[in-house]
């Protein structure tokens, strides 16, 4: 059997509240990173195109869904709820969205 | 707690019906304006009259200005017509008239700045299983969207299923998010649990392959499904592909204390994840981290640390460690001549060991699925391409001998993307106590996304 330490709330609650400040700041840091190195946000000859993005990102978790099957007032909103679920930077989620609105 | 959901289900239908009725009433106070809603196909058609009047004026104009007027007079004595000359600027009034009514119209249904989109997945299916009583179940799961601005989203999903001869409604997330930066978004609320990957992607009726979650995800599993909370979430660009993250803190799981035993009482030692009141002052904190190496393949590791037992209690220095790994590879195989889906999932639960009764036990608990899909994309057949074969092996090891594992096999008809009619075939053994039982079911479900 393993006894266990007393400790107080008072002494844990700070132990989770730190332990996730020190996450958000750790990706907040990783994040400020990212937007410094990466330069031009575009990088068109790096980066993958809206459909090569949609192709390898959407079907992670489901088929293909027919950009025709949302208006572009829709896709507006369907991209952004997805961008969020997907962790998608900004730049994938913009060009996702702007190649889903071209198609339909 | 039902109560509650209740009222929000009757606030949020009185909110959106109300939105409704103002926007019903601002169109019936232009007279000019027609009742009923102007479908896109109506929207595109205006459209298209306005640019090809606006062409016409341009020609009108530019052969008027060419060609001499002149008027020729009736004949005498005749039944002849005489040719009236129109002048230019009466063609212009006209035009002119109907090119403002048109634009009128195009600006009036045209979207505002913020959008609303419903969406959602349904079911409705039969179990018949070896170890329980065969029954029909049904469920509908409307998604609320509202984007108020490029960096403000709201997400809400309802769940509304028939169980246990009730109507049963449940909040399964309500989520308001705001968009720091393209590399991190804050969300705040109840939200799925980010560090279980099934339940955050997988679990839509229209996306799972099969009718039922697998074991260490459905009803008493080893994770929750959902957190009420706050997180940090977002994606971090690593040449061409990325890494994900995702950090929350919420009120966490709590402890079942009293195990009573039986079908459907919790066991003592085991959490219980509806649970959206802290008990002791002390929040759950956990995430994932994900990465893509190639396109094709999703890993991720997700964890959760939880202080579990209410405040004040014999218990209250009991923490549970949740860990979780996940892997998801979809590939489009011109080799195999369609889509390979394969995903796998463990998951480790681990429970302090307080040395009091009746919680003096090792309380570790181990689980995990592993599944593969294959669809014949590129068979020229439309029927033998929307076939889709799965498999999967799914178990959940608990404290005391239980143990349960289940063999999955089944075939999914896709009518389109997401709408499915699948059937599966299971068999496994269930452990408990000393006594093994087999047991074997039959699964069918029709499961539309919307």
């Amino acid at each position: 059997m393993n006894a266990k330490p007393t400790h107080t709330s008072e002494q844990r609650t700070p132990r989770y509240v730190i332990a996730f400040l020190s996450l958000t700041a750790l990706a907040l840091t990783l994040s400020a990173c990212s937007t410094l190195s990466s330069g031009d946000d575009d990088g068109a000859a790096m980066q993958p195109s809206g459909a090569e993005l949609w192709a390898n990102n959407c079907s992670s978790c489901h088929n293909y869904r027919d950009p025709g099957s949302y208006s572009d007032a829709q896709w507006e909103v369907a991209s952004m709820h997805m961008r969020i679920r997907a962790n998608l930077t900004g730049s994938d989620y913009r060009a996702i969205r702007d190649f889903l609105q071209s198609s339909n | 707690m039902k109560r509650s959901l209740l009222i929000l289900l009757a606030l949020s239908a009185t909110t959106l019906s109300g939105s409704l009725s103002a926007q019903e009433a601002s169109k019936k106070t232009d007279a000019a304006k027609a009742e009923t809603p102007v479908s896109r196909a109506e929207y595109d058609k205006l459209k298209q009259e306005l640019d090809t009047l606006k062409a016409q004026m341009q020609q009108v104009l530019a052969a008027k200005a060419q060609a001499p007027a002149a008027a020729a007079p009736a004949p005498a004595g005749g039944r002849g017509k005489a040719v009236v000359e129109v002048s230019a600027p009466a063609i212009d009034t006209a035009l002119e008239e109907r090119l403002t009514a048109l634009e009128e119209s195009s600006d009036y249904i045209s979207p505002g700045s913020t959008n609303f989109l419903l969406t959602g997945f349904a079911f409705a299916g039969f179990n018949n299983l070896s170890n329980e009583d065969s029954s029909f179940n049904a469920s509908f799961n409307p998604i609320f969207l509202w984007k108020m601005s490029d960096e403000i989203l709201f997400e809400g999903e309802l769940e509304l299923s028939v169980e246990d001869n009730e109507t049963e409604v449940g909040l399964e997330y309500a989520q308001i998010s705001y968009i720091v930066s393209d590399y991190i978004t804050i969300g705040v609320g109840k939200f799925l649990n980010p560090s279980n990957y099934f339940s955050e992607r997988l679990h839509p009726a229209w996306i799972n392959k099969f009718a039922s979650a697998p074991l260490p995800f459905g009803h008493g599993g080893l994770m929750a499904g959902t957190q009420l909370g706050i997180q940090a979430r977002g994606g971090l660009p690593i040449g061409t592909t990325r890494l994900t993250y995702a950090a929350y803190l919420s009120n966490g799981p709590s402890l079942n204390v009293e195990g009573e035993g039986g079908d459907h009482s919790p066991e003592a030692g085991s959490l219980d994840f509806n649970n959206f009141s802290d008990l002791n002052n002390n929040k759950a904190v956990g995430g994932r981290i994900g990465f893509k190496p190639i396109p094709s393949l999703d890993i991720g590791y997700g964890f959760e640390f939880a202080s579990v037992a209410p405040s004040g209690s014999a218990f209250r220095n009991v923490d549970a460690v949740t860990q979780s790994i996940d892997a998801n590879y979809v590939k489009n195989s011109s080799l195999l001549m369609g889509v390979i889906d394969a995903r796998a999932q463990l998951v480790w639960l681990d429970i302090d060991n307080p040395g009091i009764s009746p919680l003096d036990f090792g309380n570790g608990s181990r689980g995990g699925y592993g599944q593969l899909a294959y669809r014949p994309m590129e068979i020229d057949n439309n029927f033998i391409k929307s076939l889709e074969p799965v498999a999967r092996y799914d178990w959940v090891n608990r404290p005391g001998d239980s143990k349960i594992d289940r063999m999955s096999f089944g075939i999914n008809y896709w009518i389109n993307a997401s709408t499915a009619l699948k059937a599966s075939y299971e068999f496994g053994n269930e452990r408990e106590g000393g006594e093994s039982t087999d047991f074997t079911g039959v699964r069918v479900q029709a499961a539309i996304g919307f």
